[in-house]
């Protein structure tokens, strides 16, 4: 493997494991609060590239315009899924909640192939244009430069809202108890709500990021889904540094044995990171002991 | 007389806190030995050591000469020890034969009676049935064979544990708290019941129990615990006689 | 109200109530062989679906294992089979056992990490199971790559215009019921019980729990395989696609809708499954749609599924008899 390729696999991976990174954040943002493995986190994000695609574009506004109402609208569908199959029968176990989270990804997946045919792509317009940037050997397209922008843009804004606000502090009080949390006066309804809008709208961003790269079609995040949880879980599920982190790692090992061996290593690469994780640090790569929380 | 249970400088810590220290005790085969102390002095994680439930950090235990450190949780009923929990561990939406039958093991994996409806497999299932229902009357209680266990009364599903515990054909079985929520009578009936499964059945019993009459009813011998040490062993009626016992238990409501 | 279950546990004596279910049972599984050719063909996918789910049943009901990975057994059934027919020249039955052994041990090896990993955790490992045995078809040449694989016709499918197949399939999973109501109703029922209710207590009465947790998953992949197999040779035609993760969903959902307390709980979620697609012929995709509520919708306010409908109609109805 030469310099260059491995170089070029580094930035593919660090774009790549940005975006399973910032999935992960919501991933990691919806189970700390609310405590729901959410696995439509996914078509969600499918359904923000199409909802942008069919709906707001047509109507004329600027890319930028309309990618940011995109993001809103998905953000109020984040609204409205926690109140319709979240919030019913709070006294469920997770693992049933899980299941409808699993239930709500099949019926967008159906939706999107009902309106958009199974499998068909269609090009997505890219934000940032065709062409690349040089630095020495290293070639990078504007497109993996302007998605990774936007993700670490969208992961700062994220980490400056859960950090330094008021609605933020809510939901960090929330996912560290949730009982005591109430008690300080928390209205933990509400935080869930919101949970649910910032969470919805991270992933449309990254639905909207990945659509260009590939073709946008009904499975479009479908190998994304798995790769996010597994970042989560390598930051223990409850940790946003860790789901970076873990974000990071996977996509760049990814890389960089698809570089050394072929693409078809990838698949199985992953899965092997998985399972390590859980067998080996099952709280997490970064857990303190202190911290011993399983997943 | 041989002791069945040998306990040898039993010590657990859990982090900073010493749970047990230097703890001996012996059980002699055929008796009912007692264990009490006041609330926190680490009878149940005692229990939990000789159940295979929690690692000691240090010391023996040894059942009927076998190194019991040396085996799995599961391997237990197998070498004749049975237990009861203190927090009570019954599937409540099954019935009470159902749980009872948990007990149940049989020499050998599973066959293929357990996937076919053979006629060897309706015999051996009669047969545990059987058994079941004879634990149950052990402890008064076969009339309520197919009630649901969330319907009964907590007295009962204490006892329910003990019949599955003499599901499994014990040489020693041990009774965590059996009395806890039990009234007069039914502590009686208890204590007649246990001495009848001495009897009939040849046990012995370790009980950690808080009710001190019960104890000298019942009991051969007693270990006291406070604060995870030994501070007294020996006839029951030193709960009354020794003086660390009665400064244990000073301010203790029991 | 004393639940008494399939079967009553007396030795060889069925309740009144079971005879007549399994009546109406007999009388419907022998209906398709007097209807259409087409809808001979539904109900045959219906009997396989059947056997998926009564399979799947096994670890999600007794162990409260939620297992994700059924569409890999599947797979195994469909793509061992084939091979073992194209490459091997095996006749059907032999081949189909020899992708049954491959399954169990897939199954035994998945209940590997299974004391290690918490519920969510392992849930997740069998979908990423599912995920992996699918790409992994796909890329290679051996399996047919992204096209899959053809199997030659074979003459009993056909026969009798698919009565013979259909007979078949319904009468594995009659088999398969049975052998499942044995199970649950049996020592290892009890046992998987008591290792999901406190694996602690299970332990303390002697269940191994890799043991049986391993069983739970060889049993269940055991009946995924033979449905696989079937799957493939109704169709003649093993498509990867086929038995994509989302095949794992749609046999738990089989589970989940039909109930997971009672044997014939899955054989009606499986009915439900198949004819969803069926009902909504007339918009395309529009069945998807309407299962995916309705998975939404059981899972949301109705965790027993239909059995939890029809026991609540039940009770009310019984509740004007004293």
């Amino acid at each position: 493997m030469t310099l260059d390729i491995l170089m070029a696999a580094l930035v593919s991976g660090i774009v790549n494991g940005g975006l399973y990174a910032l999935l992960g954040i919501a991933i990691v943002l919806i189970f700390s609060t609310t405590g729901v493995a959410n696995f439509a986190q996914g078509e969600l994000a499918t359904f923000g590239a199409f909802a942008m695609f069919m709906i707001v574009l047509p109507v004329g506004l600027s890319l930028v315009v309309a990618w940011m109402s995109t993001v809103v609208l998905l953000g109020i569908l984040g609204a409205v899924v926690y109140f319709i199959v979240i919030r019913p029968r709070p006294e469920a176990d997770h693992l049933n909640l899980a299941v409808r989270t699993l239930g709500l990804s099949g019926l967008l997946h159906s939706i999107d192939v009902l309106k958009w045919g199974p499998n068909e792509p269609y090009r997505f317009p890219s934000l940032f244009g065709s062409g690349s940037l040089s630095f020495g050997t290293v070639v990078l397209s504007h497109d993996q430069l302007g998605t990774l922008a936007v993700a670490v843009a969208m992961a700062v804004l994220f980490f400056a809202f859960f950090n330094h606000t008021r609605p933020g502090l809510a939901m960090r009080a929330v996912a560290m108890n949730r009982e005591v949390a109430a008690l300080q006066g928390v209205d933990v309804q509400r935080t869930n709500v919101m949970v649910w809008v910032v969470a919805t709208a991270i992933s449309a961003t990254v639905g909207l990021l990945v659509a260009p790269i590939s073709f946008l079609d009904t499975g479009l995040m479908q190998p994304y889904l798995l790769k996010a949880f597994t970042a989560a879980i390598i930051g223990g599920m409850y940790s946003f540094p860790g789901v970076v982190a873990g974000g990071l790692i996977l996509g760049i090992a990814e890389a960089l044995a698809t570089a050394a061996a072929s693409i078809h290593v990838r698949e199985p690469l992953a899965f092997a990171v998985l399972l390590l994780v859980l067998l080996l640090r099952p709280a997490g790569l970064f857990a303190s002991s202190r911290l011993q929380r399983r997943v | 007389m041989t002791a069945l249970l040998e306990v040898s400088e039993i010590t657990v810590r859990f982090g900073g806190v010493r749970a047990l220290t230097g703890v001996n005790m012996q059980v002699a085969e055929g008796s009912v030995h007692g264990l009490i102390g006041p609330n926190g002095a680490g009878k149940t994680t005692l229990l939990n050591c000789i159940g295979r439930v929690i690692e000691p950090t240090e010391g023996r235990l040894v059942f009927a000469r076998d190194d019991l450190r040396a085996r799995p949780t599961h391997d237990l009923a197998r070498l004749g020890v049975a237990r009861t929990f203190q927090n009570l561990a019954l599937m409540d939406d099954r019935t009470v034969l159902d749980n009872v039958l948990v007990g149940l093991r049989r020499a050998g994996g599973f066959t293929l009676h357990d996937f076919l409806p053979t006629r060897r497999r309706f015999a051996l299932e009669a047969e545990d049935r059987a058994t079941a229902l004879a634990a149950l009357a052990q402890v008064d209680l076969q009339q309520f064979a197919h009630q649901k266990i969330g319907k009964l009364p907590y007295g009962y599903r204490k006892s329910i544990e003990i019949a599955r515990a003499l599901c499994t054909r014990p040489r020693l079985l041990m009774l965590d708290e059996p009395t806890a929520g039990l009234n007069p009578t039914e502590m009686d009936q208890l204590g007649i019941a246990v001495r009848r499964m001495r009897e009939t059945l040849g046990l012995t019993v370790l009980l950690i129990t808080h009710h001190i009459e019960f104890l000298l009813e019942v009991a051969d011998r007693v270990t006291v615990l406070d604060l995870g040490c030994v501070i007294a062993d020996g006839a029951p009626d030193l709960v009354h006689t020794d003086a660390r016992v009665r400064a244990a238990y000073l301010g203790a409501d029991e | 109200m004393g639940d008494v279950p399939f079967g009553s546990q007396e030795a060889g004596h069925t309740s009144p109530r079971s005879r007549v279910l399994l009546t109406v049972l007999v009388l419907v599984l022998v209906a398709p062989l007097f209807a259409t050719g087409y809808m001979r063909y539904v109900a045959t996918l219906w009997m396989i679906y059947a056997i998926a789910a009564v399979g799947l049943q096994i670890p999600i009901g007794l162990a409260a294992i939620y297992s994700f990975g059924h569409s890999a057994f599947m797979l195994v059934g469909a793509y061992a089979m084939a091979l073992a027919i194209m490459l091997g020249g095996w006749p059907v039955p032999i081949a189909m056992l020899a992708a049954l052994v491959l399954a169990a041990l897939v199954g035994a090896l998945l209940a590997l990490p299974s004391l290690r990993l918490s519920g969510f955790a392992l849930a997740i490992v069998t979908m990423g199971a599912s995920s992996l045995f699918f790409q992994s078809v796909k890329v290679f040449k051996l399996t047919g790559g992204p096209q899959g694989l053809f199997l030659p016709e074979f003459a009993f499918v056909k026969a009798m215009d698919g009565r013979a197949f259909y007979a078949i399939c319904a009468g594995l999973m009659m088999l398969g019921l049975m052998v499942s109501h044995c199970v649950e109703s049996g020592r290892i029922g009890r046992v998987l019980r008591a290792s999901a209710a406190n694996p602690l207590m299970a332990q303390s009465f002697g269940v191994h729990l890799m043991r049986v947790r391993t069983l739970a998953f060889v049993i269940s992949a055991v009946y995924g395989s033979i449905a696989g197999s079937l799957l493939g040779l109704s169709t003649s035609y093993i498509a990867p696609e086929a038995y994509a993760p989302d095949l794992s969903i749609q046999v738990f959902a089989a589970v989940m809708i039909g109930g997971m307390a009672r044997a014939w709980g899955p054989v009606l979620g499986a009915l439900f499954i198949v004819l969803i697609p069926e009902l909504t012929q007339s918009v395309q995709n529009l069945g998807a749609i309407v299962y995916a509520l309705i998975f939404i919708a059981v899972s949301t306010v109705y965790p027993g599924g239909l059995q939890q409908m029809i026991s609540g109609l039940r009770a009310r109805l019984g509740k004007r008899v004293p």
